[in-house]
């Protein structure tokens, strides 16, 4: 079975047509990034699997239930492209939230905190309120909470964003540790480079079409992720 | 339907609108009017020895309508805050990828809310009866004040849904003034229309005033219904007709309410 399944996906914001007919499946397992040029539809594609929006046809599976299914929400964590929370929580009481809100109980919860607060580099600025901590903190906060969840899918929107380059290094650490643990990484970027180096799976978006979906080394043949993405969008490859 | 998410997001409202400033000045606001109120009283009886029991009925007919109208604004103004701070600190849609329902997450939003206000009222409505008892020298606390809370605390509860409802369309100041009218219009139209049996012959403005009592929550008939079980007399209505009509319009104004709530993609 596999992690996201979308068959025959449109959308529409008005009378436009966001989305056309997207087929697209997520094997398990796998570390693969949405690619596409700014307003190709890849945070509408996400919001729909989300249930954020509503769809005009087709149907969007994770872990083989229907994205309404609300069940389904518990094999999912997704991290936005701009992490926010109350300002007045502590980073402690976001993670400690996060946990309730992914079934952890009050026994474990004080030593799942320590072991994401460490993972995610945050361990040193848990009883700090959130409006005083810097954008890059609120990333790795961020972070570190979507990995409080037990989830099978791990859906990251632009996670780099923010990061200085000992964390884009951490993130990476973090998403092939998941990777080991069998779960399946899902990320949503616009920097190539980092994504060439980690991803086993690519799909591009352009203009609400897949492009491509597939493999990342049968995409590339021996070029930069940058040079094939390039020619596929412009060049029409 | 998980239990402990629930739980989490009805303390998660509790901590939010406790950090509202709204709470504590309301209560002080409340607090003054009812001790300037009662000083007026006092005064005035003071010079009307021969009148005590009409003073002492006006005085706790004061009373309800501070406390009500204070408890009614408070629950107007957390009511249209209580999911559209989520849309606007961004985290409204973090919480429709946890593992709760939409619905779900927006009806607890609401009854946290409402579980605040009411904390709220009873609060400000037992201080002002311990206010009112020691100057008086009078045991005024009764069990028609219990059913009258009960009652009114279902006007608070329309008024929040109805805030929330506002604040998915308009901003924040603009919700909170719509609402302000709709509950006086409702209440307007209930007062005319519950005690005129007869629908003929009416004018537009009629329609949609009879519009109005039938298809909105009834303002008006449950304020009335609490105030007559809060001053000790006796409810002239026919009660299950009003309870029927109350869950049916209730329910059609979450549903519209849900409805507006996920058309807005659940961001700001």
């Amino acid at each position: 079975m596999n992690a996201l399944e979308i068959r025959n996906l449109e959308k529409y914001y008005g009378r436009k047509k966001i989305i056309k007919n997207v087929d697209l499946d997520v094997p398990q397992g796998v570390l693969f990034a949405l690619l596409g040029p700014n307003g190709a539809g890849k945070t509408t594609l996400i919001k729909s699997v989300l249930n954020f929006t509503s769809i005009k046809s087709g149907s969007i599976k994770i872990g083989g239930m229907d994205r309404k299914n609300f069940r389904g929400h518990e094999k999912v964590a997704y991290f936005p492209e701009k992490f926010f929370f109350f300002p007045y929580y502590t980073v402690e009481g976001v993670l400690r939230f996060y946990g309730s809100m992914y079934g952890i109980k009050g026994g474990l919860m004080k030593s799942r905190i320590d072991e994401i607060a460490k993972y995610a580099g945050i361990h040193d600025i848990l009883d700090m309120k959130l409006n005083k901590i810097s954008k890059g903190q609120m990333q790795r906060v961020g972070i570190g909470s979507v990995l409080m969840s037990e989830a099978d899918l791990y859906i990251f929107d632009e996670p780099f964003s923010g990061l200085d380059p000992i964390g884009i290094k951490n993130i990476k650490d973090i998403f092939q540790s998941l990777k080991k643990k069998g779960k399946t990484v899902f990320i949503n970027s616009h920097i190539l480079a980092e994504i060439e180096k980690i991803v086993d799976y690519v799909a591009i978006i352009n203009k609400g079409n897949i492009l491509y979906s597939g493999e990342l080394d049968d995409f590339v043949r021996g070029r930069s992720l940058e040079d094939a993405f390039y020619n596929l969008i412009e060049g029409g490859e | 339907m998980n239990f402990q998410v629930l739980k989490t997001l009805f303390f998660n409202t509790f901590q939010k609108e406790l950090r509202s400033k709204a709470l504590l000045f309301f209560f002080f606001l409340s607090l003054t009017t009812i001790l300037g109120v009662n000083a007026v009283f006092s005064l005035i009886s003071s010079f009307t020895d021969q009148i005590p029991t009409f003073v002492g009925e006006y005085k706790l007919s004061a009373l309800y309508y501070i406390v009500s109208i204070w408890g009614g604004i408070l629950g107007i103004i957390l009511g249209v805050g209580c999911i559209k701070s989520d849309m606007n600190f961004g985290v409204a849609q973090q919480i429709i990828a946890f593992p709760v329902r939409p619905f779900m997450y927006m009806l607890v939003r609401i009854l946290g809310t409402w579980v605040m206000v009411n904390a709220y009222y009873l609060l400000t409505l037992i201080t002002a009866l311990i206010i009112f008892t020691v100057t008086d020298g009078k045991f005024i606390i009764g069990l028609n004040i219990f059913y009258s809370f009960c009652i009114f605390s279902i006007v608070i509860l329309i008024s929040i849904t109805l805030a929330a409802f506002f604040s998915m369309h308009f901003t924040k100041i603009t919700s909170f003034i719509t609402t302000i009218m709709f509950y006086f219009i409702i209440q307007g139209c209930n007062s005319l229309f519950i005690t005129t049996p007869t629908y003929q012959n009416m004018e537009i403005a009629s329609s949609i005033g009879l519009a109005f009592h039938l298809i909105f929550p009834r303002i008006g008939v449950i304020n009335s219904i609490s105030n007559s079980l809060f001053m000790g007399r006796g409810i002239q209505l026919d009660l299950l007709p009003q309870i029927i009509h109350f869950f049916v319009s209730y329910g059609l104004l979450l549903f519209v309410l849900f409805i507006s709530f996920k058309k807005r993609d659940y961001e700001s």
